[in-house]
């Protein structure tokens, strides 16, 4: 069967498992299990099984919600498990840009679920900004394609390809929450109830990141290394300002916002590759990972929130992976990066992210010791020890060439022939 | 004491045969002969062989005693020197660590750092409005910004 026909599959059984769960909630559940193993089958194995674990994860916390929109909501975590497993799959421009939609669209609900009612505030301010992120987005995808069927890749339209360059980074900065677009991130965290914080944190930021990479890697040309250096300066403010708010902010939920904020500047800055192919595979081996550990990571201090506090060790293995410590996940995505940008001679931007990941220290060893208690039996704390299993995974497989290796299928699929 | 004073100059004189005689110092030699250094060297000598005399006025001796025996030494020893060390102690300590603990570790650098970090929280004001303003000025401006680049880079 085709991957196509793999992913229809699955939908069919994702809106069956969601109709069935109005009766019998589980069925929610078990729909998206489902779907979600067959998606599996439709991408690189091991970024699929990343994908699986994350979204696996993302169900099981659902489960200490009450069920406000019966099983819908495993249906719609399943709905972007699929598209982030698809986008790996397709060629079609149209299907990614339909990806990044089925990714951002279920978040609009999610991030009202809370244990009383709906959580209308949080939910006008963030869907206001993902609307405003995802038209931005689409225009500039749009604008660039146009530019580049126009001849932009001999230095005609350079006008128009500069003007679609921007737009969809600040769609794709507005949507992550890169600064100086980060402004929904804090209140959106701080406010909105832990578990859906924690899928919007994790599974929903991969598919902007590779729908950028998908639509800007094989348009690149002549005048692609100028707007390089402003995705650079970009990934460079939002490390700063994601480091340096978390080291005052007192609320966890308010430092784990501003810690995505410094760890989507990390992701955008192995952009700087898509000046020069020959570093992509590293660039996204290690914008992947850095994905990956945050998204263990968020999950892992957001159920802990939600529990007021988890196991203390695991608390702090989440720590140290945010931080970079060999060998953990969060080291090796850094490393990557670090790696390509110094192939790609963007050294300042070397210096920044290390300087920054030293900024990082006191506050995540500070969210460790706050969140960090005694072993207690529950759901919560099972999803801890998950996630600090999927961070140590690198730690049990080291070196991690067999993930680099699955990424040359992924950057085949972006188009990329090395 | 006086022996002492003949074997460092008799060192001087070791020392001068070998810079001289060696092939390897040479150019030192060469380097050096006619400049000062030579002055220096003889002035050097000129101190100590003074030193093995020690010319004394006996009508001056009581004030020689006083100085050599009961303040100018001690005081040199115990006084002065230690005095100019503890100055140093102090300006190393006092001004130097302090100052480097306090620019880097207790008051410049994390004062700054928590200044810019209530800054960037203040932009946290709750209200959508504001955000939207903020929002839309920073996209206004860079997309302005990115359409003259672009006109620039190639009209």
């Amino acid at each position: 069967m085709t991957a196509v026909t793999l992913t229809l599959v699955a939908l069919v059984i994702l809106v069956l498992g969601a109709v069935g769960s109005f009766k019998f909630r589980p069925l929610g559940f078990l729909g998206a299990l489902i779907a979600i193993l067959i998606g599996l089958g439709t991408c690189p194995f091991y970024y699929g099984i990343f994908i699986f674990a994350i979204a696996l994860v993302n169900l099981l916390s659902l489960t200490a919600l009450p069920d406000m929109i019966k099983g819908v909501d495993y249906s719609l975590v399943g709905l972007m498990a699929l598209a982030t497993m698809y986008i790996f799959t397709t060629h079609d421009f149209a299907m990614v840009l339909v990806a990044l939609v089925l990714v951002s669209v279920p978040t609009y609900i999610l991030v009202m679920l809370r244990a009383d009612k709906a959580n209308i505030e949080v939910g006008i301010k963030y869907i206001t900004f993902m609307v405003l992120a995802t038209v931005m987005f689409l225009i500039g995808a749009v604008i660039l394609l146009y530019a580049h069927a126009h001849g932009a890749a001999a230095g005609n339209f350079s006008f128009i390809y500069a003007v679609g360059y921007v737009m969809l980074i600040l769609g794709l900065s507005l949507e992550v929450g890169v600064a100086p677009l980060h402004e929904w991130v804090p209140d959106v965290f701080t406010a909105g109830d832990p578990i859906p914080i924690s899928i919007i944190a994790s599974l929903a930021k991969v598919v902007p990141f590779v729908a950028a990479l998908w639509i800007l890697i094989p348009i690149s040309n002549v005048i692609t290394p100028a707007m390089v250096l402003f995705t650079a300066v970009l990934a460079a403010i939002s490390m700063f300002t994601g480091n340096i708010g978390a080291l005052t902010a007192r609320e966890p939920a308010r430092v784990l916002a501003y810690s995505t904020v410094a760890n989507m500047g990390y992701v955008l800055s192995s952009f700087v590759v898509i000046a020069n192919h020959e570093y992509v595979y590293f660039a996204i081996a290690g914008g992947l990972l850095m994905l990956f550990a945050n998204a263990v990571g968020k999950i892992g201090f957001f159920n802990a929130i939600k529990g007021e506090g988890a196991y203390s060790p695991f608390m702090y293995i989440l720590a140290f992976s945010f931080i970079g410590v060999p060998p953990l996940m969060g080291f090796w995505g850094k490393l990557y990066i670090l790696f390509s940008m110094a192939k790609m001679e963007y050294f300042w931007l070397v210096a920044i992210m290390v300087i920054n990941s030293a900024i990082s220290i006191p506050y995540y060893i500070r969210l460790a010791g706050e969140l960090g208690v005694s072993w207690r039996m529950n759901l919560l704390n099972f999803i801890c020890l998950v996630v600090v299993i999927i961070t140590l995974v690198t730690v049990l497989f080291v070196p991690v060439d067999w993930f680099f290796k699955n990424i040359a299928l992924v950057a085949n699929s972006l188009g990329v022939v090395i | 004491m006086k022996v002492g004073y003949l074997l460092m100059a008799s060192i001087l004189f070791i020392l001068w045969y070998l810079i001289f005689v060696n092939k390897e110092t040479e150019g030192f030699v060469h380097a050096g002969y006619a400049s000062t250094s030579m002055l220096v060297g003889i002035a050097i000598l000129g101190a100590y062989v003074g030193a093995l005399y020690k010319p004394r006025i006996s009508s001056l001796s009581a004030i020689g005693s006083f100085f050599n025996d009961r303040m100018y030494l001690p005081y040199l020893n115990d006084y002065i020197i230690p005095k100019i060390g503890f100055f140093v102690a102090h300006l190393v300590h006092g001004y130097g660590n302090r100052g480097i603990d306090g620019f880097f570790n207790t008051m410049v650098m994390p004062g700054l750092f928590a200044l810019i970090s209530r800054i960037i929280r203040r932009i946290q004001s709750g209200y959508l409005v504001h955000y939207i303003k903020v929002v839309l000025g920073i996209v206004m401006m860079i997309l302005i910004l990115a359409a003259i680049g672009g006109v620039y880079l190639y009209p």
